[in-house]
């Protein structure tokens, strides 16, 4: 035997009776263009909040208080608010879409004589000048119509927050991101010391294992002495095989939604520690911050007490008794370090590539610099949906340049004397008069 | 051209435009007979154009780039915006309704700010060497310059009777279109090239957040014109007040601090490294 739900159809009905009753009032609340203005102006004067907020708090805060609350609020109120508009406003869009004209039977707005037009070609041609789209109709009537795409425009301009929406919730969601320190010809091998930095996303962490980026050259270019860069470039190979050339401000996408672009730079030395007969003990590549010049780091030897202090003087020059540089370019590089066991300093020089400084027992040079480079990474499946949306709004925007809908019609006049012509919906431009010799 | 006689080439176009400005408004105020008028405006447009586009040009041509790093160049890139504009509305409205005088207003305050900046030439950073970049400026030209024209068509809209509605309404409201067009371009543009060099679209940066303020103010003008179906001369009141905020939103990032935005391109202001 088979028991039946058990559904109440009283509480079934009576929730049907209040939907039915209450979305009139609903849907003209909520598909009120005062409501549209009014929530564009809230969301304006928070907008103006945000950048007196920007004067004196730290971009991420800002960015922390437009996703709060009262923010949310808005964002999702003007949602509603244009899907329930356009919603209300599909029978306009249909009716705005017709090929022929939608107003007959209804009064023109204005009417015109016109002596000199005297057959529907003339006024056929007069309409085009004007506009319109004229066309003769089976009765022999000529009526023009312009402005007919206008407000599929506005539909799709507006659709297309929909997708800035998504778009925006999608990355907030789904947003991978990862920093990578590569130096010229190294591999990636997803070793956690060539992270620098990860924001993994809120569902799902990514797996870089089968990531295949190799930094073939990095070339910075400075202008003149200026801390300034020209190019910075970066030649990689992606993808088992396929060479692409990344800068900042252009990434190369290594799928539909995952791109890696250069996002800094800095300065990769190699140190070689040796005995004092020349057998190599260590050496090592290090990433380290050194660039812009002036700025020191340090590192630890591997398998000695010592923690060497390294500024790196990129073109050298001696200034007032003292090493400085006269640009970034890596024309007469030198190495200031200092080296400390515990908080003792040992020994101190400046050093020159090939160069090396002795201290007990041993020696440590710089054989060889190049350059490393910050590579960003991100994962972001919404952005495609965010540049979709942007692009519906530009196209309806361009479609909507027309105007609005409107349709003048040409009537013949009797006895030759001429016809008349009516218009609706759009104004009459008071500029142009009508005589014979206009055609 | 030297750099000096550039510099009074660029304070004559400062001078120009106000003299004509404030010439063409008193002519108007006086009701000089409209045909002559409209003939000497079209002239002085032509004028204060070719003007100001040898001197845009000459800047493109010594710096070797378009004129878009740091506030002296985009004031003198919104400046030419703005005149081109205004000559090409002469044209298409056979000067009927003119947005001369006040075009030139705003052109000379455009340019006197943009004057009392660092107008040495440097290379520009790689942040700013892309098309997306060009495009991105160039539409915020274009939006400035058609904003522009519609505050000027507000002023006559305020000052002028009925008739003043019935004429320029159709040109108003174009203006203000065209404008919304242009803006919302250089917004999407910006947020492809923001993404393009920080891997996001959007971040509240200042410059942003102003222009979607701008932004939302106008919509709201176009729902209360369209759907409201509130009168010109209503619409123009609160046209003006927007595009007051339109010239604070374009001008007024370089007031805050370094830290605070990456519009800030004037190198003096800031460590620009990239």
């Amino acid at each position: 035997m088979i028991k039946p739900v058990n559904t109440n159809p009283w509480k079934l009905g009576r929730l049907a009776y209040l939907v039915r009753r209450t979305w009139p009032g609903f849907g003209r609340f909520a598909g009120s263009w005062k409501l549209s203005i009014v929530l564009m102006v809230v969301w304006a004067f928070y907008s103006v909040l945000l950048v007196i907020w920007s004067s004196s708090s730290p971009p991420h805060i800002v960015r922390n208080i437009a996703g709060l609350f009262p923010f949310q609020v808005v964002y999702a109120g003007l949602l509603i608010n244009t899907l329930v508009c356009l919603w209300l406003r599909l029978p306009l869009l249909k009716r705005s879409l017709l090929k022929g004209m939608t107003t007959q039977g209804v009064n023109p707005r204005w009417s015109q004589p016109t002596p000199g037009i005297r057959d529907y070609s003339e006024a056929a041609v007069l309409g085009n000048r004007w506009g319109y789209t004229m066309t003769t109709g089976d009765s022999g009537m000529t009526y023009g119509i312009k402005g007919r795409w206008t407000m599929l425009g506005n539909f799709i301009f507006h659709s297309g927050f929909f997708f800035i929406a998504l778009g925006f919730m999608v990355s907030f969601q789904l947003r991978d991101e990862a920093t990578l320190c590569l130096a010229e010809g190294e591999g990636f091998t997803n070793a956690r010391e060539q992270f620098l930095d990860r924001k993994p996303s809120a569902w799902f962490s990514q797996d870089y294992s089968d990531l295949s980026l190799q930094v073939s050259t990095i070339v910075p270019r400075f202008w003149r002495d200026e801390l300034l860069f020209t190019s910075l470039q970066a030649a990689i190979v992606v993808d088992q095989g396929r060479s692409a050339m990344t800068a900042i401000n252009r990434p190369v996408p290594l799928s539909w939604c995952q791109f890696l672009r250069l996002s800094g730079f800095g300065y990769t030395p190699r140190y070689e520690l040796t005995t004092l007969d020349g057998s190599v003990l260590e050496s090592s590549f290090l990433k380290l911050s050194v660039f812009p010049p002036g700025r020191r780091d340090f590192f630890h030897l591997l398998h000695f007490p010592h923690r060497v202090y390294v500024r790196l003087y990129p073109d050298y020059v001696a200034q007032d008794g003292g090493p400085a540089t006269q640009s970034c370019e890596l024309k007469r590089p030198r190495f200031e370090i200092q080296i400390f066991r515990m908080k003792q300093l040992i020994a101190e020089g400046l050093l020159a590539p090939g160069e090396s400084l002795a201290f007990e027992g041993i020696k440590i040079g710089f054989p060889e610099l190049r350059y490393w480079g910050e590579f960003s990474l991100v994962r972001d499946p919404g952005m495609s949906l965010l540049f979709f949306g942007l692009t519906l709004g530009l196209i309806g925007l361009v479609l909507s340049l027309g105007g609005a809908r409107a349709e003048i019609r040409w009537r013949p006049g009797h006895d030759q004397s001429g016809g008349v012509l009516e218009g609706w919906l759009a104004a009459h431009d008071p500029g142009r008069e009508l005589t014979g010799g206009n055609l | 051209m030297t750099p000096e006689v550039f510099a009074r080439l660029v304070h004559g176009l400062i001078a120009a435009c106000f003299i004509v400005g404030l010439m063409l408004v008193v002519a108007e105020t006086v009701r000089m007979e409209q045909r002559g008028l409209a003939r000497v405006s079209r002239l002085l447009a032509v004028i204060m154009t070719v003007f100001a586009t040898v001197a845009w040009s000459y800047r493109w041509y010594v710096s070797g780039h378009i004129p878009l790093f740091g506030t002296y160049e985009s004031g003198l890139s919104l400046t030419t915006a703005v005149l081109g504009v205004a000559l090409a509305w002469e044209i298409k409205t056979g000067g009927r309704v003119s947005v001369l005088p006040m075009a030139s207003l705003i052109a000379g305050g455009i340019l006197l700010h943009a004057c009392r900046f660092d107008a040495t030439i440097y290379p520009l950073t790689i942040s700013e060497q892309s098309l997306v970049v060009d495009f991105h400026a160039f539409c915020a030209w274009i939006a400035m310059g058609f904003w522009s024209a519609s505050a000027a068509l507000s002023v006559r809209l305020c000052l002028g009777g009925d008739d003043a509605e019935k004429k320029i309404g159709r040109w108003f409201g174009w203006s203000i279109q065209t404008g919304f067009l242009a803006h919302s371009a250089m917004m999407a543009s910006g947020a492809l090239y923001r993404f393009l060099l920080f891997g996001s679209a959007w971040s509240f940066d200042p410059m942003e957040t102003m222009g979607l303020t701008v932004w939302l103010g106008y919509g709201t003008l176009l729902h209360l014109r369209l759907l409201g179906r509130w009168p010109d001369r209503r619409i123009a009141a609160w046209n003006l007040f927007l595009f007051v905020l339109l010239l604070l939103s374009y001008r007024l990032i370089v007031y805050f601090p370094a830290w605070s935005s990456y519009h800030i391109l004037d190198l003096n202001l800031r460590i620009h490294v990239t």
